[in-house]
């Protein structure tokens, strides 16, 4: 009995969760049921408050669309004026040697050649106007007004189109501009780290290669940056003169490649070639000794390799950075000068580096040399060809403040031995922009 | 001997050209948060170079030849445009010598254009500083403008690569769906914001500040582009007065030597936000950017 006593609880108990436990399952299926109406609503409903947000979203974003302009301003006639950009380019400069007795050991020079007047002085004033022509042409034109001792001087310094449309990367230009050649001489002046050009450019160059011709090049589509490119031009500007062959008596041919190393540095490495014929290419100033009057006919072979290598912490610039530039010339000459034949090498190179240690200010320094050609025929000796063996050298030290990118004031302290004196030069230089914002090239 | 080698150079130079097939579009982004929209909007169709990272200022770059290689290979161009990129865009596109990306063309598409710009100048003159006559360029400060642009983005891809319209369209769709929820979240998250009152250091934040409802109540530059002297921080200081700002704000990019001043002078907390994709590890998309910039906010709001 006690046993059937003890039984009872635990069938009943046995049979209450039988019970309990259907009870349980529908109370779960109904939980369920609940839990499922339950998310579908909440679910609706987000989807619904998702779409409203969305829809609120959405307008507000619309109200931000610019407005579609319709008609547009009455045209005045002027509205697609070109872009216009003045550069001035004042100085003070203070030579110990006299600036009008310039020149360089062993390098006849071309006119122009020189490192301008002493004192106060407003170096060139630059005039530029640039704009798309159609879909197909960019042109471009620099007016260089020199207001000097001698007078009012308007050069045209460059008036050229660029196609802006040919397939596989080419591009094409014709006019009269900077031939693509080394580093420095695409650029224009007041775009330098330094006040004066280095003595290969100088020597060999008349400090810029500028002629009228046509010029194309070709980026190729690879990851590392390459241009290939080839030029012909007239011939009219040294180291070719006369206007040789027809007026086609320059030819240039170059190719460049360049990256990024990470994201801090950068380099591009250059190669180009120039070939100029000259006729009765006259150098000197008028009314020099004899002996400084030089007239070439002939042919110059001028070969550049060219180097640039820029550090800055992230690859941004406005802080801090480094650059380090050389370029080194070779030049063979092969003609006659004064009727006596020659045929001579010689060579040159510039390197520089520039800080910019803070927001607008940079150090820097560049030493450049020449090596003039040492054995001449006996008719040429102490003309200039004549270097007297001297290699001519100079050091640059320049620090320049630029306020913002439109206005900049250097100082350059240089000395060179490019004649048997050494030549001390201070320079005080200030180069602003007004107008067409420049561009900001490597 | 020149003329020949300068002749098998161009002969070259052509081969390789014609050598080249490719199977993606390719697209250069001027600023990393274009890079990131074009990879939402493109996915796996489209492959993206950034010209800048978030740690340049994208209106002092030089044409590098790296940027005009990216350029060369281009379908796409895709900038801010407002003359943020006017120091070297313009030399970039003309150097490149590629014809689909050159202004007016479909592959060359300036964000700042189908937006609404604030701060346009009424007076130009560079005495002002670096100002921009079109408008603030900073427009990438408002997520709202973000999606104005997608929407451009993706009709022009459609366009350049119309077999694939479809897909652009749908991805698009998904990335708008995704992107207004995400503003919506921002902007409710964003509520204990308004009306604080804060200091900026550059206008940088114009767009930020007015989807926000920020208060700015004093700016650093005094001029856009050129740095404060210590004299004009002193008369900031001395105007702050009881305005109270909770923080100052600068971008990943910028130097923090003027912030750094007025924040030891007065406690007032320096926050530097990312600015754009890539400004800090963890804002390494176009959600996570908006994602950190709010929370960062929200931490010094209190």
């Amino acid at each position: 009995m006690a046993l059937v006593a003890l039984l009872i609880p635990v069938v009943v108990s046995a049979n209450s969760y039988a019970q309990g436990g259907d009870d349980i399952a529908d109370i779960k299926a109904e939980l369920e049921r609940l839990k499922q109406a339950y998310e579908s609503e909440l679910a609706r409903l987000e989807t619904r408050l998702n779409e409203i947000e969305e829809r609120v979203a959405a307008e507000e974003v619309a109200a931000l669309e610019a407005p579609v302009q319709s008609g547009g301003a009455a045209s005045s006639g002027n509205i697609f004026n070109p872009k216009i950009g003045i550069v001035f380019n004042g100085r003070f400069t203070s030579f110990s040697n006299e600036p009008s007795d310039y020149s360089i050991a062993g390098s006849p020079l071309g006119g122009e050649t020189g490192v301008g007047p002493e004192g106060f002085g407003l170096g060139e004033t630059e005039v530029n106007f640039s704009s798309n022509v159609s879909d197909l042409f960019y042109a471009s034109t620099t007016i260089a007004i020199d207001a000097g001792d001698d007078g009012v001087e308007v050069d045209l310094e460059a008036a050229f189109i660029q196609t802006i449309s040919l397939p596989a990367g080419a591009t094409l230009k014709a006019g009269r501009f900077f031939a693509a050649l080394g580093y420095l001489n695409e650029n224009h002046e007041h775009t330098d780290n330094f006040a004066d050009r280095p003595l290969p450019y100088q020597a060999f160059l008349a400090s810029q290669y500028n002629d009228d011709g046509i010029q194309l090049a070709f980026v190729l589509p690879t990851d590392l940056y390459m241009q290939v490119g080839a030029g012909a031009f007239r011939g009219a500007d040294f180291p070719a003169g006369g206007a040789d062959n027809d007026g086609t008596g320059a030819y240039t041919g170059f190719f460049r490649l360049g990256g990024d190393v990470g994201f801090s540095n950068s380099w591009r490495l250059g190669f180009s070639v120039l070939h100029a014929d000259a006729a009765g290419r006259e150098t000197g100033e008028e009314g020099a000794p004899p002996a400084e009057l030089l007239d070439f006919s002939g042919n110059t072979d001028l070969l550049i390799a060219d180097f640039k290598y820029q550090w800055s912490p992230n690859g941004n610039i406005v802080e801090r950075y480094f650059v380090l530039q050389g370029e080194f010339m070779k030049r063979y000459q092969d003609g006659s000068f004064n009727g006596i034949p020659y045929r001579g090498r010689d060579s040159g190179f510039y390197l520089e580096g520039v800080y910019k240690y803070r927001r607008g200010l940079r150090v820097g320094y560049r030493y450049s040399q020449l090596f003039p050609e040492d054995s001449l025929p006996l008719g040429l000796l102490g003309t200039d060809l004549d270097a007297a063996g001297i290699n001519p050298w100079n050091h640059s030290f320049m620090l320049d403040w630029a306020h913002n990118e439109f206005s900049l004031i250097r100082l350059q302290y240089s000395r060179e031995r490019s004649q048997l004196i050494r030549d001390n030069r201070f320079y005080i230089q200030f180069i602003m922009s007004i107008g067409a914002h420049a561009a900001h090239t490597f | 001997m020149f003329r020949q080698l300068t002749f098998t150079l161009l002969i070259l130079g052509f081969a390789m050209t014609a050598a080249t097939a490719k199977a993606k579009i390719s697209i250069f982004a001027c600023e990393p948060e274009w890079g990131a929209l074009a990879e939402e909007i493109g996915g796996d169709l489209v492959k993206v170079k950034n010209g800048t990272n978030a740690k340049q200022d994208a209106h002092f770059i030089s044409v590098r030849p790296s940027l005009i290689a990216m350029v060369r290979k281009a379908d796409l161009v895709i900038c801010t445009g407002a003359d943020l990129e006017i120091g070297w865009l313009p030399t970039l596109l003309r150097q490149s010598g590629n014809s689909k990306i050159q202004p007016g063309t479909a592959g060359y598409l300036a964000a700042a254009d189908y937006v609404r710009k604030l701060e346009v100048p009424t007076i130009i003159d560079r005495a002002l500083g670096d100002i921009h006559p079109q408008g603030n360029p900073h427009i990438i400060g408002d997520p709202r403008n973000v999606l104005i642009v997608a929407r451009k983005l993706a009709e022009r891809l459609a366009k350049i690569d119309p077999a694939n319209r479809a897909t652009y369209e749908q991805r698009l769709a998904r990335f708008e769906s995704r992107w207004l929820q995400a503003i919506a979240q921002w902007e409710a998250a964003a509520q204990p914001l308004i009306g604080l009152p804060i200091v900026v250091q550059h206008k940088t934040w114009v767009y930020l500040v007015e989807w926000l409802n920020m208060s700015v109540v004093s700016t650093l530059e005094p001029r856009p582009g050129i740095p404060p002297s210590t004299s004009h921080l002193q008369a900031v200081l001395k105007d702050l007065g009881e305005s109270n700002p909770k923080f100052i704000l600068n971008a990943a990019y910028e130097n923090d030597r003027a912030s750094e001043w007025l924040s030891e002078r007065t406690n007032i907390p320096e926050i530097t936000l990312p600015y754009t994709v890539g400004g800090s590890k963890q804002a390494d998309d176009l959600f996570s950017l908006f994602d950190v910039t709010i929370a960062m906010l929200l931490e010094y709001a209190g």
